[in-house]
């Protein structure tokens, strides 16, 4: 169980994995606002999953795990569509050190044609992709989808062919 | 293009992505939510269950004041049988949802779980919901009828009429629940079933 004050941690693990739960929101979502719903959604199943928290999985894993959750079961609900004075969270892209703007633009395009990749791959194939671009091993995938080592690998291969197919401009079937 | 160059370009491109969140803001946010989510929860179980168990002395009233045939007392077990079935499924059957920190498969397995139960349960409403009440209801417009039956033919079309009204109201709240199956439930199920088939070992492909 946890011995830090939940509210201080979870304050804590929003500034490490924040991102996190953006991308996954993204990614399944295809508004701003479906996508704000979503982020809020996740994060108030992470305060209520917090006090189980048992420490066998690393935080990000764990994020992970309830993000992903969320998402695949997440259905927009109209009603949760209300106009706040003042935002809770605000994304914001910082110009890239290094790249001059015509690099950065084409860079944010080649983002923005993933998240339409993957939002046209199966949910499970979607959850892998985000989770191999996000730099997560074999074991924290396996542990995330709760599948073997080796499945994650067999699957990982054939969703990266679709989706370098799909960024290649090549239809998917269903 | 080459998936480590896409690895490359988004792990870049996250980096450059500042999220502002007004944790304040949002932990008073989630703790509203999470009242009411409880709240949700307990007036649901008031609703259900509670509305049944208040009918039982309502009842019993009702039969006293009005010096009713003993079937009208029929109701109470059939009241209590119905009150007490979903409170001993709420118990076998929590309905909180499953628990999100669980890997992605074991959740999709607890939420299969889940919807098959509540499809099972919708699906046999008439059972266990809707014919202790008919067949109590019945056997009071039965005794009723005989008690009245010096009123002839004006007594059979009374009885009649009662026992047609009962029927399209449980009917309709049949089809309702039937409804809910075929609009929200099943599809609910078969995407899960996608989900978890999605999960099962696969072979690696042989070139």
């Amino acid at each position: 169980m946890l011995e830090e004050n939940p509210e201080s941690l979870f304050k804590n693990w929003l500034t490490e994995h924040g991102g996190a739960v953006l991308k996954v929101a993204r990614a399944y979502t295809l508004t701003t606002v479906d996508c704000q719903d979503l982020v809020q959604e996740i994060l108030l199943q992470v305060w209520r999953s917090l006090p189980q928290f048992q420490g066998r999985a690393s935080p990000s894993t764990w994020f992970y795990r309830v993000a992903l959750n969320t998402a695949l079961g997440w259905q927009r609900k109209e009603r949760r569509r209300q106009v706040r004075q003042q935002p809770i969270l605000e994304v914001e892209d910082l110009p890239v050190a290094g790249l001059n703007s015509a690099q950065q633009v084409a860079q944010r395009e080649v983002v923005e044609r993933l998240y339409l990749a993957i939002r046209q791959l199966p949910k499970t194939d979607a959850a892998l992709v985000l989770l191999y671009l996000d730099g997560l091993s074999y074991r924290q995938m396996a542990e995330v989808l709760g599948i073997s080592e080796s499945n994650v690998g067999v699957k990982l291969n054939r969703a990266k062919k679709v989706l370098g197919g799909l960024m290649n401009g090549e239809p998917h079937g269903p | 293009m080459d998936p480590d160059n896409l690895k490359q370009a988004w792990q870049s491109q996250a980096s450059q992505t500042r999220l502002t969140i007004d944790a304040e803001l949002l932990v008073t946010e989630l703790r509203r939510n999470q009242q009411q989510f409880f709240a949700t929860i307990f007036w649901r179980d008031v609703r259900e269950i509670g509305v049944c168990l208040l009918m039982v002395p309502l009842w019993i009233y009702r039969g006293m004041s009005q010096s009713t045939p003993w079937t009208w007392y029929l109701t109470v077990p059939a009241m209590l049988w119905v009150a007490g079935y979903m409170l001993v499924d709420r118990i076998r059957y929590t309905r909180q949802p499953p628990e999100p920190s669980e890997s992605l498969r074991q959740h999709v397995e607890s939420s299969l779980a889940q919807v098959e139960h509540q499809i099972w349960l919708l699906r046999n409403v008439h059972r266990w919901y809707l014919l202790p009440p008919s067949l109590s209801l019945l056997a009071f417009l039965s005794q009723l009828a005989w008690l009245l039956r010096s009123g002839g033919w004006w007594t059979v079309f009374a009885v009649i009429d009662a026992i047609v009204l009962l029927a399209l109201c449980f009917a309709a709240i049949y089809r309702l629940n039937q409804y809910a199956v075929r609009t929200v439930l099943e599809p609910r199920h078969q995407e899960l079933e996608t989900l978890l088939m999605s999960l099962k070992d696969e072979m690696p492909e042989i070139h």
